[in-house]
């Protein structure tokens, strides 16, 4: 019997792709890569920064993931930022945009920074040498992606990308999967990481201010 | 303020109370009872009236992860924590 401890088990959200048998489970120490998505969601990126400042999982992104988050969380923010002025009828847009800027910057500095603690880098070199492969991708802009996590020598890439990165399919020694599915199949097995994560989200603040108020 | 205890004459370890050990981490003290009772916090509980002390290296080393999480969790412009991470435990 699996002790959670105070919590409830770990369970899927409804429209993630099944807990699959066949896929085998992650083992703990498992390299995992993460594209810019699941990093953007909090779902899944704090209970991977936990995974990995406990070494339950050897996470690892790429300079491109860390650019493409920066590029999408300012992108968003900065809509919302304009989006708030013209409902307020504020005829000062141009600064709300600048100011906006600002914050989203600092804030994005700091939570790379927090992350770069914890996960790891491919080295240039391997950057290199895995991005001269031929892609097998149809959409060439998510190569650097599939590119960084053989760079990494990663077992797995989590992707919410089902397109290009479809959950069960892989290449090389790389599978896909989506975060919500490798979590709770990670979860289930090591009830003591579940644990840990449950204990240290209990213990942040929420929500955090994820588009400006 | 509550005596520094020593945990064994062994060892050189610090312990503080649990209310210290709360206010340093920022989190509550029913979370670092949580958390000693779940065997995440070195501790140490005084035979004479039950008090948890709790090891000054843990707190320090739980601090450095929550102070990484609390700035990762800040990111803007992303998704927000969905309901299966309720954080009240």
């Amino acid at each position: 019997m699996i002790d959670y401890g105070d919590f409830g088990p770990p369970r899927l959200a409804a429209g993630s792709p099944p807990l699959n048998p066949d896929l085998g489970v992650p083992r703990r120490g498992a390299r995992t890569f993460v594209d810019s998505g699941t990093v953007l969601s909090t779902s899944y990126r704090l209970p991977l920064l936990v995974c990995a400042q406990r070494h339950y999982l050897a996470v690892a992104w790429s300079p491109y993931v860390a650019a493409e988050v920066a590029r999408v969380a300012t992108r968003e923010w900065v809509k919302a930022a304009i989006k708030r002025a013209a409902d307020q009828g504020s005829d000062e847009i141009g600064r709300t945009v600048i100011d906006s800027m600002e914050t989203v910057r600092s804030g994005i500095d700091k939570a790379v920074s927090a992350l770069e603690q914890s996960w790891s880098c491919p080295s240039a070199d391997a950057l290199e040498l895995a991005t001269g492969l031929i892609s097998p991708l149809q959409d060439e802009k998510d190569w650097p992606v599939l590119a960084g996590a053989v760079a990494a020598g990663a077992q797995y890439l989590l992707s919410l990308d089902q397109r290009s990165f479809p959950h069960g399919r892989g290449w090389r020694n790389v599978v896909f999967w989506h975060p919500d599915t490798f979590l709770t199949t990670f979860f289930q097995v090591d009830a003591e990481a579940y644990v840990d994560v449950r204990l240290d989200l209990a213990d942040i603040p929420q929500p955090i201010p994820l588009v400006p108020r | 303020m509550a005596p520094v205890l020593e945990a064994t004459r062994a060892s050189d370890t610090k312990y503080i109370p649990v209310s210290e050990a709360a206010e340093r981490l920022g989190i509550s003290r029913n979370s670092v009872i949580r958390r000693i009772k779940a065997g995440r916090l070195e501790s140490y509980q005084d035979p004479d009236n039950g008090y948890h002390f709790v090891s000054e290296r843990s707190v320090e080393a739980t601090l450095r992860r929550l102070q990484a999480l609390r700035a990762a969790a800040a990111l803007p412009g992303s998704e927000p924590l969905d309901e299966r991470w309720d954080q009240s435990a």
